[in-house]
């Protein structure tokens, strides 16, 4: 079995505290008699869910093909601004993620990432 | 001429369409902006015949010109002819880039002018919807991606601010867009 590049590894982890942060923040920011509530709770959630499934296809034996996980990591950066300019999510707090969610997306668009999930994924 | 060939000019034709059209916009709407108290909104694109200010004649022009070259744009994506989205986004930026000439060129009234406006955003709206999903379609994850970025940032401006606050991001997200797309093609 062939040792998984330092890049994945991270990538994996930032993926991994991505998604716990943003079920923290969720829970910090938890207002249950505000008229928005299910926004409030549904955005970060979705965040939460493609962080952890970015996470998950970095695994040995992922099932995502590279464009995918990409296309979701694009998808999870626009929630993210959307949630951070609607409101639903504190200013510092969407800025972290982002930038979480970008170090993510360049973790796994690197040629070293690329070449393990063809190669040595399996 | 090879069709290689011929495919890399019209791409690279489409390509510079898009990057004027989008320098063009912003540039007008940045020297708008340098005119104290006017403010973009629905009632900015007007027509360059109730122009009275040269900010308003030079937004108008700008507007014509850079509405000329978004319907050349979109002609350009039709006779790509390299997949039915693509032409389907085509014909949008057609209609948009037609409406735009009407409204400032053509018209002197404001015969369903708010009609008309709502019209062209739909369609640029739906066109670049249409050109997001070719992009990753055709495997572009870059232009793909920062172009969902900013349908989802507007999309959020347009929910906060409503329709009166949308047009100043609107304006600048689409010639933003439209400057990524000329880059994109021309870097093909």
């Amino acid at each position: 079995m062939t040792d998984k590049p330092t890049i994945v590894s991270a990538g994996k982890t930032l993926a991994i505290l991505g998604g716990i942060i943003c079920i923290i923040g969720t829970a910090l920011t938890f207002d249950a008699g505000s008229i928005n509530v299910m926004v409030e709770i549904g955005l970060p959630l979705l965040s939460a869910v493609l962080f952890f499934a970015v996470s998950g296809a970095l695994n040995v034996n992922g099932g995502m093909k590279g464009g995918v996980m990409i296309f979701v990591s694009f998808l999870n950066i626009a929630v993210l601004t959307f949630g951070t300019i609607y409101g639903t999510m504190d200013l510092y707090l969407g800025a972290v993620l982002i930038l979480l969610a970008a170090a993510v997306l360049a973790s796994i668009s690197s040629s070293g990432t690329a070449r393990w999930i063809q190669a040595d994924r399996i | 001429m090879s069709a290689e060939v011929r495919a890399e000019r019209k791409d690279r034709l489409t390509g510079l369409l898009a990057l004027a059209a989008g320098i063009i916009l912003s540039a007008v709407v940045l020297f708008g902006s340098t005119e104290p108290g006017w403010v973009l909104n629905q009632q900015s694109f007007i027509p360059y015949l109730n122009c009275e200010t040269i900010y308003e004649k030079v937004f108008s022009i700008g507007l014509t010109i850079s509405g000329t070259l978004v319907a050349i744009f979109g002609v350009d994506l039709i006779w790509l002819r390299r997949r039915d989205v693509l032409s389907a986004a085509g014909v949008l930026f057609l209609i948009a880039g037609l409406i735009s000439m009407n409204i400032t060129l053509f018209v002197s009234g404001w015969d369903s002018h708010g009609m008309l406006m709502e019209a062209m955003a739909l369609c640029i709206l739906l066109g670049i919807s249409l050109m997001n999903a070719n992009d990753w379609i055709e495997e572009r994850f870059l232009a793909g991606g920062i172009s969902l970025v900013l349908i989802l940032a507007l999309l959020a401006l347009l929910i906060i601010n409503g329709i009166s606050g949308f047009w100043v991001p609107a304006t600048y997200g689409f010639s933003a867009w439209l400057i990524i797309q000329g880059l994109k093609f021309l870097s093909e």
